[in-house]
């Protein structure tokens, strides 16, 4: 149905508008992120600055462009660390069956019982803040979930005859598991990463606006929040434009996640 | 169940003892006397193998007794015993809001399927959904709490005090919690509904000659909730979490705001106990979820 | 040859398509005929000639992308063109469905004398008490043992037969005048299938009611229907008396319908098929629908198209050539 296609549409469209931001931030924005101006402190949305300036005097759009630096990197390697991990352990866990999957899954499912933020909260609390241990932490969250989409196709396809039939063949099993059944499985896992990623991002987000995850002087649009929130009542628009920002990108994967699976499901 | 929190007060006990930094010198400071700091270690059993010191730190977190904490130099336990009715209060709040909006707010949107009510509905989810908790949070205590003063701007009454202001001071935080969870209730419960109407029983139901609104509340609604009931562990999970966040915000006294302060201070016994305990809990909420699901469905059978 | 008013249902020129996103698709092209009272009608035909569709729509339970043109008449009155409201009325009360599937089409989270009290709750006024009482009679109707007990019992905790009782104690609850049973013995095995159709055919002679009995199986139809239609790609083919079709059937479908009935004389050898498949839903036909697959076809089969018409008294043919057979 063509609109069942916007989801996808939207999200193509958001995501690619942020990228360009991105890329464009590393050569070039309006201001110097670190320049201060004690004149023009707290000043409102203005058509030299178009989101104003903070409590230094820096202006906010530049800040912002270069924060979706961090948004997109701690998305990107969070993901990558929860898929690769992710989809060996479900992979594992689904092909083999048996003992070696109930507890896997076991392990998973008290991973997922527990609220991704104190799991992030006690990583960073051992082993340091700072953007590193954020992204770890945030990644290894994500595994669970990564791994239970995965495990469902490998339950799947390996009764099925293609399976079978290698295996018949002779065919390693790590063969099977990576050259055989992934290509087949890894379409609900692209929709999963499309999410995960929103959700790394908004989990940066709130680290970072603890004080405890992307640290100074790496930008982030989570700490820019809390750095607002003491000021809202003189620049609340220091407070709103990073909010808008993070709802963005995370509206924008999921809005892409969702076409994707549409698309998907009407292939069917 | 009962591994699970063993294994979440092994991993947390072991976490604790990798983090750098002496536990005595934070308490006494740095310049302090060599027999206190001997006095202190032993006192706090520091110098015990290992196992002893895990076996007996676990056996008084089974009596209630979790630790001194460091920098208050109370129990732990007490510590937490104040500001659970915070928290509790905060979590009741943000669950009702999710419940009472959610789940009727699926079922119209399910009802409508593809027409316009069903998709609006479905499109102000999903940004319900991205928008970041505390975000909302600072956001709505700005406009209410700032510019309309219908609230104060943070800080907590207790019922005891005054009933209207303990709930003025807990509705906004809980908005901003429930938002995200609402806007996931809506999508999973539109799912289920949707799914379950394609079902020979409901046609059954029609061809009885019942009203569309009849066979919904009576017939699907209990069908499509049992998948709903899943995600209520997973939405309890997200009011723990946003409630840590949010306390952060609002200026909550509640046992978050304590977390983070512990893991902040290194206040190890403190940051030790409330994560066994916050385990404990969610054990026992996914516990009683299970139960819930044998209670509706009869089709289960508790094991 | 049945006066006006034994007439009960009326279908004219019926014709069923559906919208999707990617065109709109005819399920029913066109179908007629007539059910009076105490009759049992059956349709029969392969799966996707349009008869499970033909009968939801009588009773309007097809899907909100379905369009439904000619008229479908009962007690004189078009449900085409009847209002929601006297549809819901009319549904459960004066005409009521039975369902293939037992399992699915029970409610699993209700206990199954529920499920028949609904039926008197909306329809009659009997109270609380009278309502329990009745669903116990009911059940003891279909055959069910120890009432009492099973009324309290969940779908699940039942054999397959007893909640195809169930479903048929829900059909009849309100006394119908016309029961839909689509196609009510197919899950079920042998045995439970030959008490399935007894009991059928004793409330059609107890209490009265017709029933229009949709299947496949035309060996299943012979035992309980007294006229039948055949269907065939959204038309009907034939339409007889049960008697009059197996004794000189009409149309080269039909023949080969009987010829694939298993009997104990062909116990042993491969049954007769129809070569050739069903014509999906997307093909357009100019002539004979059957045309590709009849052994009988000429030249005139492919390009003409043959309408329903009268061969005999009481049986009808959409074949040029039905006078021949």
């Amino acid at each position: 149905m063509k609109k069942k296609k916007i989801s996808l549409y939207i999200g193509i469209i958001i995501i690619v508008s942020l990228l360009i931001l991105m890329i464009v931030s590393f050569f070039y924005t309006p201001y110097s992120v670190t320049e201060m101006n004690r004149i023009k402190r707290f000043s409102a949305p203005s058509s030299e600055h178009w989101f104003g300036t903070d409590n230094f005097g820096r202006d906010i759009l530049s800040r912002i462009m270069i924060g979706s630096q961090t948004a997109f990197f701690v998305g990107l390697v969070a993901v990558s660390i929860g898929l690769l991990f992710g989809v060996v352990i479900g992979a594992v866990a689904g092909y083999f069956g048996g003992w070696i999957d109930v507890f896997i899954m076991r392990i998973m499912d008290a991973m997922m019982a527990f609220p991704g933020i104190l799991f992030a909260l006690m990583f960073v609390s051992i082993f340091g803040v700072g953007i590193r241990n954020t992204i770890i932490a945030i990644g290894i969250m994500s595994i669970p979930s990564f791994a239970r989409i995965t495990r469902s196709g490998y339950i799947q396809h390996k009764e099925f005859e293609y399976v079978k039939n290698a295996r018949v063949k002779g065919v390693s099993n790590i063969r099977i598991i990576f050259s055989h059944i992934l290509p087949n499985v890894i379409s609900p896992i692209i929709v999963a990463a499309s999410m995960g990623f929103s959700s790394a991002v908004l989990s940066e987000a709130a680290l970072s606006f603890l004080g405890l995850g992307v640290q100074p002087p790496n930008p982030s649009w989570g700490r820019m929040l809390n750095e607002s929130q003491m000021y809202i009542s003189i620049a609340p628009w220091y407070a709103i434009v990073p909010g808008i920002m993070i709802t963005l990108i995370v509206l924008g994967f999921n809005f892409l996640g969702d076409g994707i699976r549409d698309l998907q499901d009407k292939r069917k | 169940m009962l591994i699970t929190v063993f294994f979440v007060s092994v991993i947390t006990f072991i976490s604790f003892e990798i983090i750098p930094g002496d536990p005595v010198l934070a308490r006494l400071g740095v310049d302090a006397d060599e027999a206190q700091v001997k006095a202190l270690t032993e006192e706090l059993h520091l110098n015990d193998p290992f196992p002893l010191r895990f076996s007996m730190w676990l056996k008084g977190a089974f009596t209630g007794d979790l630790g001194t904490s460091i920098r208050y130099s109370r129990p732990v336990g007490e510590l937490i015993g104040e500001r659970i009715p915070v928290t509790l209060s905060l979590a009741l709040i943000s669950l009702l809001l999710i419940v009472i909006i959610g789940i009727p707010l699926g079922i119209i949107s399910a009802k409508y399927g593809d027409r316009w009510p069903g998709i609006t509905i479905s499109l102000v989810s999903q940004i319900g959904m991205a928008i970041p908790s505390f975000w909302s949070g600072i956001i709505l205590m700005f406009i209410f709490g700032l510019l309309l003063r219908w609230v104060s701007p943070g800080g907590y009454t207790s019922w005891e005090v005054s009933p209207s202001e303990w709930f003025k001071s807990l509705i906004l935080p809980a908005v901003a919690i429930a938002l995200p969870s609402i806007a996931t209730v809506i999508r999973y419960t539109r799912n289920t509904v949707m799914e379950q109407m394609k079902h020979d029983y409901v046609r059954m139901a029609y061809s009885k000659g019942l009203k569309v609104n009849s066979v919904l509340f009576r017939h699907v609604l209990k069908n499509a909730l049992i998948p709903v009931i899943t995600v209520l562990g997973m939405i309890t999970a997200n009011i723990l979490g946003g409630s840590i966040v949010i306390e952060q915000v609002f200026t909550l006294p509640g046992v978050g705001r304590l977390l983070i302060n512990a893991i902040s201070t290194r206040d190890l016994p403190l940051a030790q106990g409330m994560i066994l305990y916050i385990s404990f809990v969610i054990v026992i909420i996914n516990f009683l979820i299970d139960i819930i699901y044998t209670v509706i469905d009869p089709r289960i059978k508790l094991n | 040859m049945f006066e006006k008013d034994n007439e009960l249902l009326k279908i004219k020129n019926l014709q069923i398509s559906f919208n999707t996103p990617s065109g709109t698709f005819p399920a029913v092209k066109d179908v007629s005929f007539e059910v009076n009272r105490h009759h049992i009608m059956g349709i029969v035909g392969e799966s996707g000639c349009g008869k499970s569709v033909t009968s939801l729509s009588i009773m309007k339970l097809l899907p909100s992308n379905a369009v439904c043109k000619g008229t479908i008449e009962f007690l004189g009155a078009d449900i085409n063109r009847m209002e929601e409201k006297r549809i819901r009325e009319l549904r459960g009360d004066d005409i009521s469905m039975i369902f293939q599937e037992p399992l699915t089409s029970l409610n699993p989270l209700w206990k199954v004398g529920k499920q028949i009290d609904e039926n008197l709750k909306m329809h009659t006024a009997l109270d609380k008490k009278g309502r329990y009482q009745e669903v116990l009679d009911i059940m003891k109707d279909v055959g069910l043992p120890d009432t009492e007990n099973l009324y309290h019992k969940y779908p699940h905790e039942l054999s397959g037969g007893m909640r195809q009782r169930i479903g048929i104690a829900i059909a009849i609850a309100c006394k119908p005048k016309l029961i839909i049973a689509d196609e009510p013995t197919t899950a079920l095995d042998v045995t439970i299938q030959a008490q399935i159709l007894e009991l059928l055919k004793e409330i059609n002679a107890t209490k009265g009611s017709s029933i229009i009995f949709i299947s496949h199986d035309l060996g299943v139809i012979k035992e309980i229907c007294q006229e039948v239609c055949v269907m065939y790609a959204g038309y009907i083919v034939e339409k007889a008396s049960v008697h009059k079709l197996f004794e000189a059937p009409k149309h080269p479908y039909t023949m080969g319908l009987i010829k694939s009935i298993p009997t104990t004389a062909s116990k042993g050898k491969r049954l007769f098929d129809i070569p050739g498949k069903v014509p999906s839903i997307t093909d357009t036909i100019p002539g004979c629908p059957f045309e590709p697959r009849c052994p009988y076809k000429k030249p005139r089969c492919a390009q003409e198209f043959p309408e329903f018409h009268p061969i005999d008294e009481g049986h009808d043919s959409r074949c040029f050539f039905a006078g021949d057979f």
